[in-house]
């Protein structure tokens, strides 16, 4: 597989008057050009923190990270700037995101004006209304502040902005969990047409099963901090093997009242991610724990050819001979 | 713009009139009489009393008197002539209010830019050891009472080096210290403000997205943070300048500084009506202009106010074409 991007071990730590909050604990994936990776897991399980620590937002703490083949874990100040052209993230929140004293023309133009992408005030002119087209913004908008607009709007701004330098590389954080269904549909459609025309690859954030399912090509599973799972799309829907990946399938809502449902409910709340005591994170709500569980750290294990488990007892569980 | 300014003139003649009533109000229910005092305290005859009383026309109802006092002003621009000096009002203002004001903008100055300057620091570097220093006098700085802080101040730098006079307001030597006394305890609360304000806005989202987009740290403070925060320091410099303006009677009384502070002080234990509603009514105006202008500034700083100030002067214009329109039709 063709590498474009690769994270190994990446590890994000914060220091807390509690002890060491692992935000991120040794996440390894890659991914190639035009795809999509989604990641999933509950509120709070480390999904933003990996996006934003991948593009540098926040420092790693440790790992490694390769962009197109080169190495940028640890980017000089010069480096880290240059990657904004190619790596852009999308923001969960499109009332927060945008700076309210900005009009949307202001917005979309700073990072074309940071990277003197454009020669003269008709180029600039140009640039912006074409980006505005691109994502459905009417051209009216153009001198709007953001408080003026509705959730959708917003977003296709902060998506506009995004696309300004043409990035390959777009993390997109929850992009649409602010938004009412109709206009996450419109949304979710317009970045997968961006996708297929300016052959960009996406980091897909959510905790939202259903979109992530018609979005990505890959989806990665992560509960407090670390992977738990990751496969295709249609294999993790068709098998999850990972218990709290069943147990996060089993809550999708369904339209038919008349089917049975077999909801795994998971005892407990997700637990303090301040120094996490060692062996499995999800074990202290898994059905299945055992004493291992509680003692050695699950590894990353591929239980079928592109389909990685990291749990002990998967084999039983699965009756996976 | 111009037709919100010219809307916030207007409101000042209300204004005004209000603070007229107010202060004549306050001296009317005010014990003491200035006829005593002015015939030389209670061991004074009745009838040198009853003279001085029915000279300067205390006996008169409270309405006549307001209503001369307004006639007078309106017609005369006269606010009065003090009781004792004989002197009228407006004189000793305007020799007294421009002082006060030096001292009370050299102040807001130094203040604000000491005081926003270590707010953002303070702020980009939340709990670090420059933010503890900062923090340390900042705490100073607020809890010092200004006549400690002063004489402290007069006894090493005038006493001691010499360097600085100790009172008086000729030449720029003079205001060094007064003006320091009060600007750093003016910063001190600055500071805190500019620090809780910026932290709050260097956490929103848009900043991570200034930053993503590749803005440089620098720009990234002053443009996208600084001017989101400084919405309510703007507010903050405003109230302690008006409360300048009012006089800093300590500072004045220390430094011998003839201010509008002492002035006013001076009259009202002298009961003297005419200089404490003159000079009261001077210092209104001086808040009114002062208030006007940190709405301008907030206008200057936050381009949404400042569309709200325009769009203000265009709905009148709708609303008074609307009726017209129906005539028409």
């Amino acid at each position: 597989m063709n590498k474009f991007l690769e994270v190994k071990n990446l590890k994000k730590y914060y220091e807390t008057s509690r002890g060491v909050l692992h935000a991120v604990d040794s996440v390894s994936f890659s991914l190639a050009k035009g795809e999509t990776l989604g990641v999933v897991g509950e509120s709070g399980c480390g999904k933003s923190t990996l996006g934003q620590t991948i593009l540098h937002l926040r420092k790693p703490t440790d790992g490694e990270i390769y962009f197109n083949g080169e190495d940028i874990s640890n980017p000089s100040k010069k480096k880290r700037h240059d990657l904004c052209r190619d790596m852009q993230i999308i923001f969960q929140d499109p009332f927060s995101s945008l700076n309210p004293r900005m009009t949307v023309k202001q917005i979309i133009s700073e990072p074309l004006k940071i990277f003197n992408a454009v020669k003269n005030k008709a180029e600039l002119d140009e640039r912006v209304a074409k980006l505005m087209e691109t994502v459905g913004l009417a051209k009216r908008f153009v001198n709007t502040y953001p408080h003026e607009l509705d959730g959708g709007r917003r977003q296709r701004i902060g998506i506009a902005r995004a696309l300004a330098l043409e990035p390959s590389f777009i993390v997109c954080d929850e992009p649409v969990s602010a938004l009412d269904v109709s206009i996450q549909a419109q949304v979710l459609n317009l970045m997968q047409d961006l996708q297929e025309q300016l052959n960009l690859t996406y980091i897909f954030i959510t905790h939202d099963l259903s979109v992530v399912k018609h979005i990505s090509n890959n989806i990665m599973v992560m509960y407090l901090g670390v992977v738990v799972e990751r496969t295709s799309s249609q294999g993790l829907f068709a098998a999850p093997l990972h218990p709290y990946t069943k147990a996060l399938l089993s809550a999708i809502p369904h339209s038919d009242i008349d089917v049975p449902r077999d909801r795994i409910l998971l005892r407990g709340e997700i637990s303090s991610p301040i120094e996490p005591p060692p062996g499995c994170r999800f074990a202290k709500r898994c059905n299945y724990a055992t004493e291992k569980c509680f003692a050695e750290d699950p590894v990353m294990e591929e239980i079928y050819p592109g389909h990685e488990v990291a749990c002990h007892h998967v084999k039983e569980i699965n009756a996976i001979p | 713009m111009g037709r919100y300014v010219l809307k916030r003139l207007l409101q000042l003649i209300p204004v005004l009139i209000g603070v007229m009533l107010l202060a004549f109000l306050l001296n009317e229910i005010a014990p003491g009489d200035p006829a005593t005092l002015l015939a030389g305290g209670e061991s004074a005859t009745p009838e040198k009393i009853a003279q001085i009383r029915a000279e300067l026309k205390l006996d008169d109802p409270f309405i006549l008197r307001f209503g001369d006092y307004v006639k007078k002003l309106v017609t005369e621009g006269n606010i009065g002539v003090s009781y004792k000096t004989k002197q009228p009002v407006a004189a000793e203002v305007a020799h007294r209010f421009p002082q006060t004001f030096k001292m009370a903008a050299i102040s807001a100055i130094l203040a604000s830019i000491i005081g926003i300057a270590l707010g953002i620091i303070s702020a980009i570097k939340q709990y670090s050891f420059l933010d503890n220093i900062i923090a340390m006098f900042s705490l100073l700085g607020v809890s010092m009472p200004v006549f400690w802080s002063s004489l402290l101040l007069i006894l090493f730098f005038a006493i001691n080096l010499k360097w600085l006079p100790s009172s008086g307001f000729s030449t720029w030597k003079h205001w060094i210290l007064p003006c320091v006394v009060i600007g750093t305890s003016m910063a001190a609360s600055i500071v805190r403000m500019t620090r809780s304000s910026m932290l709050e806005v260097i956490r929103q989202d848009y900043i991570r997205t200034a930053r993503a987009k590749g803005q440089v740290e620098r720009v990234v403070i002053s443009k996208h943070a600084l001017k989101n925060a400084l919405i309510p320091v703007v507010t903050n410099i405003g109230m302690h300048f008006g409360v300048l303006l009012g006089g800093a009677v300590i500072i004045e009384t220390i430094f011998v500084i003839p201010g509008i502070g002492k002035y006013i002080t001076d009259a009202i234990r002298n009961r003297d009506y005419p200089v404490v509603q003159g000079s009261v009514l001077v210092l209104a105006l001086a808040n009114s202009f002062v208030n006007l202008g940190v709405d301008l500034l907030y206008a200057a700083i936050d381009p949404r106010i400042r569309t709200q100030y325009r769009n203000m002067g265009k709905m009148k214009k709708k609303k008074a074409a609307l009726p017209l329109g129906g005539k028409a039709a």
